[in-house]
């Protein structure tokens, strides 16, 4: 390397240049200063933002590796100075010592190689084009976005005709989780032989495995005693599907329906006075209320919720866009419905700008952890038992000695009051709606069994027998819910969950439309890519939020037969040098020999 | 199932080792070909484990670190077949044995599931990508057992007796065997340019574990060339040319684990596809 540097700094002389760049010497530098050049350029991260490499490595040490380009070692002027040097010690090296002998074939092709390969990629870096695309079911896109966010225009028009994701069957894994040890293990489905936790209290056997499981549930009656009494009910409507279900007078005793504007509600009263009371009694329902707090002047104001309407407290103006009872699953069925996890949004016009938000009943602090443009300001949801927004209800009475009742109250006026009986229909006011009470529990309960089933949905199921320090613990397993199944101690835990990759591949139908005319179409997929007018279309990803949008990578490169040429004759040249050469040689040994005889 | 098969064939690899050390060191008459044939039949186990293990899956058996290497390790037992039949390597056999055990042990202490192959592994080229890798990957580490033994025969008196009493020169193996592996180095990596490009329409996008292998591939090149180069440096005495040659491959086969193993050590792992995802 010194020898080099002095031939570089002395006066221009035509045969020291070509000496330096014929000899093999500075060939193995530079090879090494490459291979040099490739550790530092993934031992230093690339091509990241400034800000990241002064948190990474500190400030002085960032600005010297700026200074470098270490940041970007592959395009940095040095690393392709480095590239051309060798592309010119290899073309002097190679014409200097050509002798035109066949031996010498593999020499010079694997030299003449390394030059195409290089010469390949530069005119791919100076005229080739890269970026991606993001293309809906139906869309056609001219145009597509280059690596640093620019857009380029194609020369024809692109249509995604067709998208579709195909799937592995899903598979499952059993694990068990030890709390306090923090170790998961994967518990083979034997089934029938108890399986020890290693290093642990734990033993668990699999009774039962069903592979297509679900998991049914039954309202069954458990006495006649009336602990926990229920009805089954029905609305029927000509225009609308029937809606169905249980309504149980101590917990989930009411159902609010905002399609039909109405409110259903099972009572179960044990005085005469009661039954009296509520049979007459009109009032519907508490609204929910929101609290708006500023916090430095420590005012507060509470507003009840009306949907449409808007409020103001100081500089803050608030708009009831919509209340949901239960934010994870809006528009319950009957059987499910319950305050889970009421919700109200709201449009707040304040100082810092407009936003929309969700304020959560039960989850007061969700503002405060999430970013928003107006500060300063606490806005609380409160959210009565029986909240509900309908203006017509129906309340179904059962009072002591068998008495039944139903009352239709429309804007606070009982409009109907009637008795009921099992089975029967009955006609509610002018409204078209019908009533029905198919059935009654007094001591209402729900049965849940494991079956097999037949649809498509594959979901196995396992039932476990857990020992332990808390004795035997046995449940079913599902796969894929949400919560790990917890033994008695609560230190010890079952999920049986999916894994792996489960995308198996996508396909998008590519079609290519110029001057209005389809000229090609290609179902594309990973591997498989269409080329048109030198462009390449490769499936690359999807958009997990959208499976009608497939994410393509684009490409021109005009340098790639070339450098695929110098591909070949590499190979080429290296399988003659070290598989073929020593062969040849012989065969001319052999020839030279023949002849000397 | 697989756990079994791969301790005994374990088992038979360090059986194998033994009867080439007896068979140098006494030289008894039944292990003249017996220690051979126990390595052929410890093959044949490896053999049937990436067989099973390839029809268990589905899919050529590369696509995660277990499966890569009993792959590996049977590569090295083929290769190493290939080379006794065209050099008689024998007592190179014992340390090829040794260095196939450790990688199946490695592999019994990884995580065996089966799991599906991720959209852009499911390719030919993905197949012929690797074999040529780990072909290559294989004579390469022979070429670093014998660099190793030449290394031991020229500062330990024991290591010249092994030379000696075997009557290799191991600097001229060395070259021979990496002769051998360097094009299926090459067209390892050629086949991966070619299958990025089906892929992603990029031959070549400094991935670390492109790069690495490209370092790797470099470090051989210089190992080539030196014969050319070493004659003209006088610094290097002509008896120091061979040691600089082996400390060379060392070092070269050194970059072929970092490649193939050592990279979710780099910080810029997380950036890269390559990396094996159960790491
Ligand atoms: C970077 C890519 C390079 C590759 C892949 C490469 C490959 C090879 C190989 C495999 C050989 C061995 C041939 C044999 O043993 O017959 C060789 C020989 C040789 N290389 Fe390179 N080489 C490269 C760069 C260079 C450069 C830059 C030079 C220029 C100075 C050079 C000069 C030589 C010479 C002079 C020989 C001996 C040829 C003979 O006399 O037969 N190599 N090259």
């Amino acid at each position: 390397m010194a020898k080099v540097v002095k031939n570089a700094g002395a006066p221009a002389n035509d045969s020291l240049l070509w000496n330096l760049f014929t000899s093999v010497k500075l060939a193995v530098v530079l090879i090494f200063l490459m291979a040099l050049a490739c550790v530092l350029g993934t031992f230093i991260v690339q091509d990241k933002l400034p800000q990241e490499y002064v948190t990474r490595y500190g400030e002085s040490l960032a600005s010297f590796l700026q200074f470098f380009q270490l940041t970007h070692v592959f395009q940095s002027h040095w690393f392709i100075l480095l590239l051309l040097m060798l592309c010119v010690n290899l073309v002097c090296c190679t014409i200097e010592r050509w002798r035109g002998d066949i031996l010498q074939l593999g020499f010079v092709l694997t030299h003449t190689s390394i030059i195409l390969i290089l010469i390949g990629s530069i005119i791919g870096l100076g005229f080739g084009q890269k970026g991606v695309i993001w293309i809906a079911e139906g869309q056609k896109i001219q145009q597509f976005t280059r690596h640093d966010a620019s857009t380029a225009p194609l020369p024809f028009e692109l249509e995604l005709v067709k998208f579709i994701t195909e799937k592995h069957d899903p598979k499952f894994e059993l694990l068990t989780y030890i709390k306090d040890k923090h170790s998961e293990k994967v518990l083979p489905i034997d089934v029938r032989t108890p399986q020890h936790i290693s290093r642990s209290p734990y033993t668990v056997t699999i009774k039962e495995y069903i592979p297509d499981a679900a998991l049914l549930e039954e309202a069954v009656n458990n006495s006649d005693a009336s602990e926990n009494p229920a009805v089954f009910v029905q609305l029927y409507n000509s225009k609308e599907p029937a809606v169905e279900g249980w309504l149980v007078a101590k917990d989930r005793n009411t159902y609010v329906d905002n399609k039909r504007d109405l409110k259903l509600e099972y009572r179960w009263l044990n005085s005469a006075e009661a039954l009296d009371k509520a049979t007459t009694q009109t009032g519907t329902s508490e609204k929910p209320t929101l609290t708006i707090t500023l916090e430095e002047k420590k005012t507060s104001k509470v507003f009840p919720v009306e949907i449409g309407q808007s409020v103001s407290l100081e500089e803050y103006n608030v708009k009831f866009l919509e209340f949901v009872l239960d934010f994870t699953q809006k528009n319950l069925p009957m059987n499910q419905q319950q305050l889970v996890n009421p919700a109200v949004r709201i449009e707040l016009q304040g100082p810092q700008g407009t936003e929309s938000r969700w304020v959560f009943a039960y989850f007061p602090d969700w503002d405060q952890m999430h970013p928003t443009k107006n500060k300063g300001l606490k806005l609380t949801c409160n959210v009565p038992q029986n909240t509900s927004f309908v203006g017509q209800q129906i309340r179904i009475l059962h009072g002591p000695d068998n008495k039944r009742l139903f009352t239709y109250i429309k804007d606070d006026k009982i409009i109907q009051t009637a008795n009921w009986e099992l089975e029967k229909k009955y006609d509610i006011g002018g409204t078209g709606h019908q009533l029905a009470i198919a059935k009654f529990y007094p001591n209402f309960g729900i049965k849940q069994s494991v079956v097999k089933r037949s649809d498509a949905l594959v979901k196995p199921a396992v039932h476990v027998e857990i020992t332990g320090p808390a004795g035997t613990f046995t449940d079913w397993v599902f796969a894929d819910e949400e919560d790990a199944t917890p033994y008695t101690d609560g230190n010890f835990f079952l999920l049986y969950k999916q894994f792996g990759e489960n995308i198996k591949d996508w396909k998008s139908t590519l079609r290519v439309i110029d001057g209005g005319e389809v000229v090609a179409e290609k179902t594309i997929e990973v591997n498989d890519p269409l080329k048109y007018g030198g462009y390449a279309f490769y499936q690359s990803s999807y958009d997990p939020e959208n499976p009608k949008i497939s994410g393509l990578q684009v490409a021109r490169d005009p340098g790639v037969s070339l450098v695929y040429v110098g591909f070949s004759t590499l190979c080429f040249g290296i399988i003659f040098i070290f598989y073929l050469k020593p062969l040849v040689r012989r065969k001319i040994q052999t020839m030279k020999a023949e002849e000397e005889k | 199932m697989g756990y079994v098969t791969i301790n005994i064939t374990l088992v038979a690899f360090i059986v194998a080792s033994v009867a080439y050390v007896m068979k140098e060191v006494w030289k008894p008459e039944i292990l003249r070909k017996g220690s051979i044939a126990i390595f052929i039949v410890a093959f044949a186990l490896n053999t049937v484990l990436v067989i099973n293990r390839w029809m268990e899956s589905g899919h050529a058996p590369f696509s995660n670190l277990y499966e890569s290497l009993i792959f590996y390790a049977w590569s090295v037992g083929f290769v190493y077949l290939v080379l006794e039949y065209m050099y008689s390597l024998r007592i190179v056999g014992a340390l090829a044995a040794v260095m196939i055990m450790l990688t199946l042990l490695y592999a019994s202490t990884s995580d065996e599931t089966i799991r599906p192959l991720m959209p852009a592994l499911q390719s030919n080229w993905l197949t012929v990508h690797v074999i040529t890798y780990f072909i290559g990957y294989a004579a390469l580490g022979i070429s670093f057992i014998t660099a190793i033994l030449y290394l031991i025969g020229r500062t330990r008196p024991s290591g010249t007796i092994i030379a000696a009493a075997s009557g290799i020169d191991f600097e001229k193996l060395s070259y021979k065997i990496v002769a051998f592996g360097f094009p299926f180095l090459t067209l390892g990596m050629v086949t991966g340019a070619v299958w990025a490009n089906k892929a992603w329409g990029t031959y070549w996008s400094w991935d670390p574990k492109e790069t690495w292998s490209l370092i790797t591939w470099l470090i051989y090149l210089v190992y080539l060339h030196s014969p050319l180069v070493l004659p003209k440096l006088s610094i290097i005495s002509k008896e120091k040319r061979p040691v600089f040659q082996s400390v060379c491959l060392v070092v070269a086969f050194s970059a072929v684990i970092f490649t193939y193993l050592g990279l979710s050590y780099l910080p810029s792992a997380s950036d890269s596809a390559h990396v094996y995802q159960n790491q």
